[in-house]
């Protein structure tokens, strides 16, 4: 997995190579989501041929709900304080 | 949203064709989402290192702006350990590396997936997807109880743009800065720490 972390740092330093050009900019934007939609599209077949996942749906969907809720309120809570010190005064 | 919309339904179109269409077993997923996955990796980097913008952000940033995101990071960890702890019963680590997504669905369940596979990947998914519905449906009552940062915090790596909006029409614009430092640091945490936490 150190792959995912050099391409993207090596990608960064080619972004800052090119850093103002308009027209790269959104051609690189294009691709991302062409990419991107195929990914999804290619992590749903894999998903979908997967009989056993299809049919407790019910239970993921839960686990992912408790799963948001934690991460939700586990950031907030943690972040009050940063709240109450330096943002508040701004509100 | 609306794009957002469209990458969910190019999903659900997946899970369709791949639950109904028999595909040949030769069909290699993971060497075909790995390969796209590396290039969309060099792709983000690139899209955030050319972004004359993102650089002028980042000449702002100071101590506050950037331990803010931070605290979100740990925050979302140890909230999705421990609700895994309480309710759930698969491994504290596969719950952390979930919040580990910091509501960057796409590419933490393609980081998933490569790690651990299908199932929890999709778990990674509808969890991150929830956790931006969320963000965006409850920010006026965050707001209220938790301060003017708690949707910005709820929002985690989305609040520099599918949550953005919400956050600046019940935020203010002062919170807009602290919003887009806040998702850029996010978003440039998840492929560090998901492989670094389920290794």
């Amino acid at each position: 997995m150190a792959g995912i972390i050099i391409i993207f740092v090596i990608g960064i330093g080619a972004g800052l190579l090119f850093r103002g050009n308009e027209r790269l900019k959104k051609r690189i934007q294009f691709i991302t989501n062409i990419d991107l939609c195929l990914l999804l599209f290619v992590l749903g077949l894999s998903i979908g041929k997967e009989d056993g996942l299809m049919h407790k749906l019910d239970v993921i969907g839960y686990q992912s709900f408790i799963l948001a809720i934690g991460t939700i309120l586990g950031s907030i809570l943690l972040v009050y304080p940063l709240y109450l010190r330096a943002f508040k005064g701004q509100s | 949203m609306k794009w957002s919309l469209f990458l969910f339904f190019v999903l659900i179109l997946g899970i369709i064709v791949g639950y109904f269409v028999d595909i040949p077993s030769s069909f290699e997923y993971s060497s075909i989402e790995l390969g796209l996955l590396l290039l969309l990796l060099f792709l983000i980097g690139a899209g955030i290192g050319s972004d004359q913008e993102v650089l002028s952000y980042v000449r702002k940033i100071d101590l506050i702006s950037l331990l803010f995101p931070v605290l979100v990071a740990i925050g979302s960890i140890l909230g999705a350990g421990l609700v895994t702890w309480l309710f759930l019963d698969f491994s504290i680590k596969e719950g952390m590396a979930v919040g580990a997504g910091f509501g960057y669905y796409s590419l933490s369940s393609l980081i998933i997936t490569q790690i651990q596979g299908g199932e929890l990947a999709l778990i990674a998914l509808l969890s991150n997807i929830l956790r931006e519905i969320i963000t965006i449906l409850s920010a006026p009552i965050l707001v209220k109880i938790m301060g003017k940062t708690a949707p910005i915090a709820s929002g985690g790596a989305t609040s520099m743009d599918i949550t953005l909006p919400a956050i600046q029409k019940y935020c203010g614009n002062q919170f807009v800065f602290l919003a887009i430092i806040n998702g850029l640091v996010l978003s440039m945490l998840v492929p560090f720490i998901i492989p670094l936490i389920l290794r």
